[in-house]
């Protein structure tokens, strides 16, 4: 109970003008974005960063936040509409809505079904979060630096494994992640360090320029190919009253929006899972049971099933990223950033020394899915003309976006050059199938894991198994950590035996 | 220039030679310059971590090189690189006639002329980004950003 009574603290701090505003800008813009096809919430969150520097950090966090959770919604316009996700949690949106909106002529109460499942998956997540996330941040307080060190480990290996099909290369690129950002003065001494006598290296590689250019300026070089794509958009009239559901249709989609919503949590909550992971097992779970109609042939259950569960996720991964200062996703390590930008460390601590801060942020979640649903429903009828805006349009207005966040967070050229190498080399790695993201979050999470690796070396004098074994806790996540850097080994050598044959990705 | 022209590269394998290579760097000067442990102190020095992580990173290294050693070139194509080529032209731009002109000159020249938009389109899309030069970044932001050789000339600095 006392969870919920600094729940209502949070929707006190919340409800200032500027806060509203800065969520409703929120929410306006991740809609956008997450409808634009091909940006997706990481390029989107990333780009949009610098627009909050005028803010307080709650202020600022509190808009981000709204971002980050409306784009949710928005990546299933696109998806319904013209058969292309916005981002990847909407890929088996499309597999049921685009079907129900085109062969079963009821666009509208497609996309309202996608938005009242997000809706509910949304609260769901929410809700567990204000239960889960100061338990988290308890335990987390039960945590060293040793204990710490591990955990960091186990979550930049996970991720790395996770989120890239191949683990070596996502390890490698952790690895790159993490030597960038120990570029600059020394965590704890402060001494200048591989700076290769160039001045400009001393402060360290800023993570605003490097984010922007990993994602955003990456992901306008993708878009190159993308660009001269003819659209096959729903031609039926959008109005909100044809867009409403039926009671029947109601009844359809609340049980899958529930149990998708409960599982997207969970799924959210772990390293390196997110939102694709929990859309694609909300899916495969609702296979299991009964549908109206079969799956994939434009059935409510699977659109409500995924959105809810990418929406839920979305929620879930504020738990340990509030908590222990773990991000479950890309777009959580950006979000980190934005926090550690302002001066404020997430981590056990939080939900005790910045209640305002914490509580305000998950109160925000609550209302900017209230004003990300409202906005839906309003945008119905001007829904395929923003959807109609041609890539070829947007890669120049998005160059000069990506210019303007770089210099405007270092003030220097020097950023901008760091925005334009980062996102070459960004989109290099990409089109060799490196998924950039665990890069991402090795960078936000590597001066964390420094401090903590250094502080558990000095006070057992060096000595490795006090660090890995000293508490229960660390022996159970060495175990974990472990296992996951076992898994790579075990699986090549299974597949080298012919013992196991990987699956053929589909969708 | 045939901007649909596909280039294969074997990044696959020069990605880990370069993974090697900076932790080769990273190993070397982190040995050098700093060492790995203060024996007096039994301390870890300022090159204990990224010793470690260089470490790693030449090990991932080798794995993913012999993992890609027989993998074909991956195929480019000249057009993705249209962006970053089009980005220095405006930041050479900016450097010489400054942010606004930049931003105008470049959206004229790619919409309207390198992708052949009409210039209603154009136009509206060139507005969009000065509204988010001026009063977004520089009024509301107050960013200052770079007004040119010729800005500073003009200026009389």
């Amino acid at each position: 109970m006392e969870n919920f009574a600094m729940l209502f603290h949070g929707f006190s701090v919340v409800f200032s003008l500027q806060n509203l505003g800065a969520c409703l800008l929120g929410s306006i813009l991740g809609l956008i974005v997450g409808a634009m096809p091909g940006i997706g919430s990481l390029a989107g969150v990333a780009l949009l960063l610098p627009l909050t520097y005028k803010f307080d950090p709650t202020t600022a966090i509190i808009m981000l936040g709204a971002l980050y959770y409306s784009n949710m919604y928005g990546g299933a316009f696109s998806a319904i509409l013209l058969n292309i996700p916005g981002d990847s949690p909407a890929v088996l949106t499309a597999v049921d809505g685009y079907p129900m909106a085109t062969v079963k002529k009821r666009p509208g109460q497609a996309l309202m079904t996608a938005n009242a499942s997000s809706c509910i998956g949304g609260i769901i997540g929410m809700l567990i979060l204000v239960i889960l996330g100061p338990a988290l941040a308890e335990l987390g307080l039960k945590f060293g630096p040793a204990e710490m060190t591990v955990l960091l480990l186990v979550a930049m290996t996970s991720i790395g494994w996770l989120v890239g099909g191949n683990p070596v290369q996502g390890l490698l690129l952790s690895f790159i992640g993490i030597l960038v950002a120990s570029i600059g003065m020394d965590v704890q001494t402060g001494r200048p360090r591989f700076d290769f006598g160039n001045i400009y290296l001393l402060g360290g590689v800023e993570f605003i320029p490097f984010v922007i250019g990993t994602v955003g300026f990456a992901q306008l070089m993708q878009l190159m190919d993308e660009k001269d794509d003819v659209v096959h958009a729903v031609t039926d009239k959008l109005t909100i009253r044809g867009s409403m559901l039926t009671a029947h249709d109601w009844k359809r989609l609340t049980p899958p929006s529930i149990r998708a919503g409960v599982m997207g949590t969970f799924v959210g909550v772990l390293p390196g899972a997110g939102a694709t992971a929990a859309s694609f097992l909300a899916y495969a779970m609702q296979k299991a049971f009964k549908s109206e109609e079969p799956l994939g042939t434009g059935a409510i259950e699977g659109i409500a099933a995924s959105e809810s569960a990418n929406n839920a996720a979305a929620a879930g991964s504020f738990a340990p990223l509030l908590a222990l200062g773990i991000p479950g996703s890309g777009t959580g390590a950006v979000l980190l950033g934005g926090l550690m930008m302002w001066g404020l460390n997430p981590g056990p601590l939080l939900f005790q020394n910045e209640p305002d801060f914490a509580w305000g942020l998950i109160a925000s979640l609550f209302i900017s899915n209230i004003v990300a649903l409202a906005i839906s429903l309003g945008i119905i009828p001007v829904l395929l003309k923003i959807l109609k805006v041609p890539i070829r349009v947007m890669i120049p207005v998005i160059m000069i976006v990506c210019f303007l966040g770089a210099y405007a967070s270092t003030y220097s050229m020097f950023g901008v050059i760091v925005m334009l190498i980062s996102g070459v080399c960004g989109y290099i790695f990409e089109k060799n199938d490196y998924s950039t993201a665990p890069m991402l979050l090795a960078f936000v999470l590597a001066p964390l894991l420094e401090d903590n690796m250094r502080k558990a070396f000095i006070a057992t004098a060096g000595d490795i198994s006090e660090v890995f074994f000293s508490s229960g806790i660390s022996i159970v996540l060495t175990t974990v950590l472990i296992v996951i850097c076992a898994f790579p080994v075990v699986r090549t050598i299974l597949i080298k035996t012919g013992k196991y044959t990987p699956k053929k990705k589909s969708a | 220039m045939n901007s649909k022209k596909v280039v294969k590269i074997p990044t696959l394998q020069i990605i880990p030679v370069i993974g090697f290579i900076i932790g080769l760097v990273f190993f070397m000067v982190g040995m050098g310059d700093f060492g790995f442990w203060n024996h007096d102190t039994n301390t870890p020095t300022e090159g204990f971590f990224p010793i470690i992580i260089a470490t790693g990173l030449m090990i991932f290294s080798v794995m993913a090189f012999l993992q890609n050693i027989r993998k074909s070139g991956v195929e480019y194509r000249l057009l993705n690189w249209y962006v970053p080529l089009g980005f220095v032209g405006l930041l050479a731009g900016i450097m010489i006639i400054g942010t606004v002109p930049a931003v105008i000159v470049f959206e004229i020249l790619w919409c309207r002329f390198y992708e052949k938009l009409s210039w209603k389109v154009t136009i509206i899309a060139t507005i969009f980004c000065l509204i988010m030069v001026v009063p977004i970044f520089t009024w509301w932001l107050t960013v200052d950003f770079p007004i040119g050789i010729i800005g500073n000339l003009i200026m009389g600095y």
